[in-house]
């Protein structure tokens, strides 16, 4: 009777750890399919200011305390920043995005994943930073060939004005 | 329908806990060390985890490269280590599950209960954040999934102004400082449980924070053979510019992964925050009417100290008397004071009070510390009423608890029957006092041994009866009156036939004989149970 019961503990223990081994690994989940990779658009873009600076008018100044009296009126809302990725002249991803901050005074920030499978592509990109403007203040297009897992990050360097591939 | 579930998991965990008793016994069956058990598996994931940190280097570039190290090149302990580092976290987390629904199935969660059941739902989530931060840290394909999809599922929040997930673009854009960062968090989380993991406790007398030791050493053995027959290994290196494809999930901590991928970020966090904030919430769900809690009697509490000990629940305290309660012969000793917020009704303190005899002088039947909804003198009337009812040739008087098995499914003719709210609530004198007025034996019966609804009711029975505990039996009383089954609400077959075979013992037992004994001993030991 009792190795019955030994019999039994070690048989438990066996399906203890057999539970616990199995499924701390298994199933197997396929997160992406060895043939897709991917474009990560990401980047953080300041619009241009919503209005631009005016000079306050004599009235106004003089409305003001003495300590108050500064040449310009320059709200700091900034405008929302439009995005579009066309690829082989199908449109992607299209986005207005508005600035963080409580004032609206801050970038607008960017992180779009957007999964592909590995290939050639004709690739369109643009972007305005102002909602009064017509058409792309900056925009690329070109072809790019992605590589099965690749992640082709897509950013913007505000100093070349210019979007970049990584 | 709540009640439906409740019931129907119930019985699952009451089934299941047959075949352990079965198998390990009563004192070793895991399932009613889940709780101890968890903590068992935390120790060893802590001192794992102190060994392999030894060798984890903790920046970017050479972190995936020690934890290679230690599973390849010292395989043979931190390799181990490592593997029992996973396996004990896994092990961890079902226990913990498995805890939770034990409680919530078999209703004990609410009321003064709802502290321990709250204070568990942040441990549960605690570890989760622990379990895939440590998943993070190997910075192998799997960890580079995780740390992405974390931060985009944390993205998803409108409180967040920056994509985190950006720190994670390519293999340059994430900093030695912020993986150490992540390190400081794999390792302050765990201190921060440790402390929850004693709150957890902090209402409960006697709580048991260890499993027995052959439980602890064959569970360690068996999580031993498990990391060297499956030691657990990384995926490739993680690489920024290239996506994870296939993955070896740990599906005990990483299981919503693929639900973001199925569903929303937003339907993500409405489960995992709407799931966390209803499972804290269900001890009030619906509202439930709170009995009366245990009332002292100052005249005839002599501060004993017993029920203090005996309380479960840490619910009743000693103080000094107050005006308002000193009187009576005992006014110059302390008095038991109940704390309303955490006593369960479960009476075991009238049970455990020496006060509480039938054997008065006076009219009326009192005691020091009582349940107003079921007093010692309604246990007093159901006594003489039951006793008055037994006709049949053996006379056995059953005392039960409403967690049990329900007493009307075990009614015979040479049987009576009072159900109490936990067995634990009764005085050891009513024993006695069935037996002097016409019972042939008493039969005491509860929840199974090891599972008592009230924690440790049947423990002090038993102990009452063995003399380990006060108020003792009185020795006088014979033995072979006086029987034990502890049997759950689905043991009822079982219960009978244990009934039946103690009726069918006593009747081979000369009655008149052992009455006049036990009368002639009462006298001389009349004060043990005070004592």
């Amino acid at each position: 009777m009792q190795i019955l019961r030994y019999l039994g503990q070690a048989l438990w223990y066996l399906l203890f750890i057999a539970f616990i081994g199995y499924f701390s690994t298994s199933p197997a989940y396929t997160f992406m399919e060895p043939g897709q990779a991917m474009i990560k658009l990401a980047f953080n873009h300041s619009g241009k200011l919503k209005k631009p600076c005016r000079e306050f008018t004599k009235e106004e100044l003089a409305a003001k305390p003495q300590q108050m009296r500064i040449k310009f009126d320059c709200p700091r809302e900034r405008s929302p920043v439009y995005v579009v990725l066309e690829i082989d002249g199908k449109r992607v991803f299209e986005k207005t995005i508005s600035p963080s901050g409580l004032s609206k005074d801050m970038p607008s920030p960017l992180y779009e994943r957007i999964p592909l499978k590995a290939g050639k592509y004709q690739l369109h990109l643009g972007m305005r930073d102002h909602v009064d403007t017509k058409g792309y203040d900056y925009e690329f297009n070109g072809p790019i060939t992605l590589a099965p897992s690749q992640i082709l990050v897509i950013g913007f360097d505000p100093d070349r004005k210019e979007f970049t591939f990584q | 329908m709540l009640k439906l579930f409740q019931d129907s998991g119930h019985r699952a965990f009451l089934l299941a806990d047959r075949l352990a008793n079965a198998i390990f016994g009563t004192k070793w069956n895991p399932f009613y060390y889940l709780g101890t058990m968890a903590f068992f598996f935390f120790y060893i994931v802590l001192i794992s985890g102190i060994y392999i940190y030894i060798f984890y280097d903790t920046s970017v570039v050479d972190a995936y490269t020690s934890v290679e190290y230690m599973t390849h090149k010292q395989w043979y302990l931190a390799g181990v280590m490592r593997s029992l580092h996973r396996y004990a976290s896994d092990a961890m987390v079902t226990t913990m599950v498995l805890h939770l629904l034990r409680g919530f199935f078999s209703n004990r969660y609410r009321g003064a209960r709802w502290y321990s059941w709250t204070t568990g739902i942040p441990m549960l989530v605690m570890v989760f954040a622990i379990g895939i931060t440590g998943y993070w840290l190997v910075w192998d394909k799997l960890g580079q999934f995780v740390a992405v999809r974390t931060s985009e599922w944390i993205d998803w929040l409108p409180i967040i102004a920056e994509p985190t997930a950006r720190n994670f673009l390519t293999n340059t854009s994430i900093t030695d400082l912020f993986f150490r960062l992540l390190v400081v968090t794999h390792l302050g989380l765990p201190l921060m449980l440790l402390g929850l993991m004693l709150l957890h406790v902090t209402r409960l007398n006697y709580a048991r924070i260890n499993p027995p030791a052959g439980l602890a050493i064959g569970s360690t053995l068996a999580l031993l053979v498990l990391s060297l027959v499956k030691p657990a290994v990384s995926h490739e290196a993680a690489d920024l510019s290239t996506l994870p494809t296939q993955l070896n999930l740990d599906w005990f901590y990483l299981f919503i992964y693929p639900l973001m991928d199925q569903w929303s970020m937003g339907a993500v966090w409405a489960l995992v925050g709407g799931g966390a904030l209803l499972l804290a919430l269900i001890p009030w769900m619906p509202p439930k009417r709170r009995e009366p809690v245990a009332v002292v009697y100052p005249d005839d509490c002599s501060g004993c100290n017993l029920c203090v000990v005996d309380c479960p629940y840490e619910a009743i305290r000693l103080e000094k008397r107050t005006a308002a309660t000193a009187s009576g012969r005992y006014a110059h000793l302390p008095i038991a004071e109940v704390e309303e917020s955490k006593c369960v009704s479960c009476g075991i303190c009238t049970g455990s009070c020496p006060s509480s005899t039938p054997f008065r002088h006076s009219d009326e039947v009192s005691t020091g510390i009582d349940m107003p909804h079921r007093n010692i003198r309604d246990l007093h009337a159901a006594t003489r009423e039951a006793l008055a009812k037994l006709t049949g040739p053996t006379k056995v008087l059953v005392y039960g608890c409403d967690h049990g098995v329900e007493m009307s499914k075990v009614m015979q003719s040479e049987v009576a029957m009072i159900s109490l709210p936990c067995t634990g609530a009764l005085p050891p004198s009513f024993i006695v006092y069935a037996l002097r007025n016409g019972a042939d034996g008493v039969f005491l019966t509860g929840c199974r041994s090891g599972d008592c609804f009230h924690r440790l009711g049947n423990d002090w029975v038993d102990m009452r009866i063995e003399h380990k505990r006060k108020p003792y039996l009185k020795r006088s009383v014979p033995h072979e009156r006086v029987k034990r089954y502890w049997a759950a609400a689905t043991d009822h077959k079982q219960l009978i036939d244990e009934i039946e075979s103690f009726c069918q013992s006593l009747r081979d037992l000369p009655p008149a004989t052992v009455k006049a004994k036990a009368e002639a001993q009462d006298a001389t030991t009349s004060r043990e149970t005070r004592g």
